[in-house]
């Protein structure tokens, strides 16, 4: 590149690799259990192991939950999904090789769409292939040895591949989103990243816009978190800007993310490029998929995120922005439903849910699954705010307290005096009160200062201490105010 | 077909194995002699086969997710030349960090 002139209008190209654990009973080679923070070693079979002369049995429902991500996705199922070996040398992976795929995975190309900035997009899907995870390696238990804990090893992954199709951080966490929304629906999947459940890696790469061809990419590695995600891929892209702009190319190589100072760094420790030497896997012959076993699967996929999407704008009135986040997670959506069963304004549940909700879990880092507020005690403080028995305000300090508290609504608005006048004679008494004890007020209001409407309007919130319904005390003091 | 001694050398390093000096030219020819009998089966025209994965033509079967496996962790580490408290101890993998 001989170009002098800096500062382009540089595009980003960017590919995930999504490792999704599956959600299976057993493991994908071993009938060993596959349960998440258990003693270790504990769930390691001798086929998770390696030992001589073990065989791999294939798990039937890795392959049905495989086949019903190929389904959702659109995308070709094989008739004929081949297993191959990858060979690494790693001390948590005990046979030497990991069993994947590579020729023939079992889910072919499909695509999803995402939606950002209110524009949609297709995001093309290369490929999904099965394969085992490796175990865990502990490098700071002792000071000579790395602790090798082999309960993971064999638990079944989906690797699911994307074409290079997204241009930003944002598109790759939109799209990281809606895999992830998709995998938890089908319930293939639980899709906890901070127990690795889901994992991702970035290939990252930047070329001048309008430019067709590929720059050199970097791959970041084992990525756990949306936040990271995008952290990660906006530090590399501006890694390769300000490379490429003080004339430096861009090395093809593996980088970590290190979440701590925010930035990425190199792998890069052998001299050679890994070489797994892949082959057809010998002791796992051919797996034939039948189309009527494919269709089964198709005839029985549950309601997805777009479909629900949909139909949350349409039966419940909501906007697509609502909808979306109240389908970013199969709980969330399960929530709104659950309560929208007996709360009529289905509107109100979506603004506090998409709102004061959705801020709290994220206050706390917390799923809805783990939230401290129960879907019951949602659903009788939506039921309050729309009887106009508590304020907005009022509300928004439940939430609070209910999170903290093992205490019920009820009895928050006991304790705390949040109940709401709303009652037109009592306001009304309390609005002459305060009319006669400010004559001066008055009087200028009446003889157009209009703007006194507001001071009036304060009075009335001082002494009840904010618990007057605002709309009620609106409309009253507007008439009395004139007579 | 050739084979030079770098590529020997990534061999041996990818197969964990440590070749003396005195066999590296026996190794090598042996290497080369396999090459050649690849050179001869890639003459016969393949073009209007199938490709084949695996010699038998079957179909895998299927396991049922349920869990069955009897683990004893304690029995089988004790293959292990280093473990402890449950872990199966290796030497320590320095990853770049």
């Amino acid at each position: 590149m001989s170009t002098n002139s800096k500062s382009f209008n540089w595009e980003p190209v960017i590919g995930l690799e999504i490792h999704v654990q599956l959600s299976t009973k057993s493991k994908i080679f071993s009938n060993a259990p596959t349960e998440f923070g258990i003693e270790q070693n504990l769930q390691a079979s001798i086929i998770d192991l390696g030992l001589p002369g073990v065989l791999p049995v294939l798990n039937k429902k890795a392959i049905e939950m495989a086949v019903r991500f190929g389904c959702s996705i659109n995308a070709n199922i094989s008739n004929h999904a081949i297993f191959a070996r990858k060979n690494y040398f790693y001390p948590d992976l005990p046979k030497g090789y990991q069993i994947s795929q590579l020729d023939d995975p079992i889910v072919g190309e499909g695509s999803v769409e995402i939606e950002i900035e209110n524009e949609k997009k297709l995001i093309g899907i290369t490929r999904a292939h099965l394969e085992e995870d490796a175990g865990k390696s502990i490098h700071d238990k002792y000071d000579n040895s790395s602790a090798i804990d082999l309960n993971r090893a064999g638990t079944p992954l989906l690797e699911i591949v994307s074409e290079p199709d997204l241009r930003s951080a944002k598109e790759a966490v939109c799209y990281l989103k809606k895999i992830h929304s998709i995998v938890t629906f089908l319930d293939i999947s639980d899709g906890d990243m901070s127990q690795g459940s889901m994992r991702c890696d970035a290939n990252v790469s930047i070329r001048k816009k309008g430019e067709t061809k590929l720059g050199n990419r970097t791959e970041i590695k084992n990525i756990n978190s949306f936040k990271f995600v995008e952290k990660a891929i906006n530090f590399e892209i501006s890694r390769q800007i300000n490379l490429l702009e003080s004339d430096n190319f861009i090395e093809q190589e593996t980088r970590l993310y290190d979440s701590q100072k925010d930035e990425t760094r190199s792998m890069r420790s052998k001299e050679h490029a890994n070489d797994y030497r892949y082959f057809p896997e010998p002791d796992l012959i051919p797996l034939e998929i039948s189309n009527d076993f494919i269709q089964d699967i198709k005839n029985s996929l549950p309601e997805l995120p777009d479909q629900k999407i949909e139909r949350f704008c349409s039966e419940y009135k909501l906007n697509s922005y609502e909808a979306e986040i109240l389908n970013s997670s199969k709980e969330m959506s399960n929530f709104y439903e659950k309560i929208a069963q007996s709360i009529k304004n289905t509107k109100l549940i979506a603004k506090w849910m998409v709102g004061d909700f959705s801020a709290i879990l994220n206050k706390y880092g917390s799923s809805v699954e783990e939230s401290k507020i129960s879907c019951d005690d949602l659903t009788d403080l939506l039921q309050k705010l729309d009887e106009d028995k508590i304020s907005d305000p009022a509300a928004k300090k439940i939430i609070e307290i209910l999170w903290n508290e093992n205490i019920t609504v009820e009895e928050i608005i006991e304790r705390e005096n949040l109940k709401q006048i709303s009652n037109e004679d009592d306001i009304g008494e309390l609005i002459e009160k305060v009319i006669k004890e400010n004559p001066k007020q008055l009087e200028q209001y009446r003889n157009g200062k209009e703007k006194l409407f507001g001071f009036f309007v304060g009075q009335v919130m001082k002494t009840t201490q904010g618990s007057a319904d605002p709309k009620v005390v609106n409309k009253i003091l507007k008439d009395k105010l004139k007579q | 077909m050739k084979i030079s001694e770098d590529t020997l050398k990534i061999i041996s390093q990818l197969s964990k194995l440590e070749i003396e000096d005195v066999m590296k030219d026996k190794i090598l020819k042996e290497l080369e002699s396999i090459l050649l009998m690849v050179d001869k089966m890639n003459e016969v025209d393949t073009s209007k086969i199938k490709p084949m994965s695996h010699p038998l033509n079957q179909a895998q079967n299927l396991r049922e997710d349920i869990i069955s496996e009897n683990i004893e962790r304690d029995k089988y580490i004790k293959n292990a030349p280093h473990s402890d408290n449950g872990y199966y101890l290796s030497p320590k993998v320095i990853e770049q960090k």
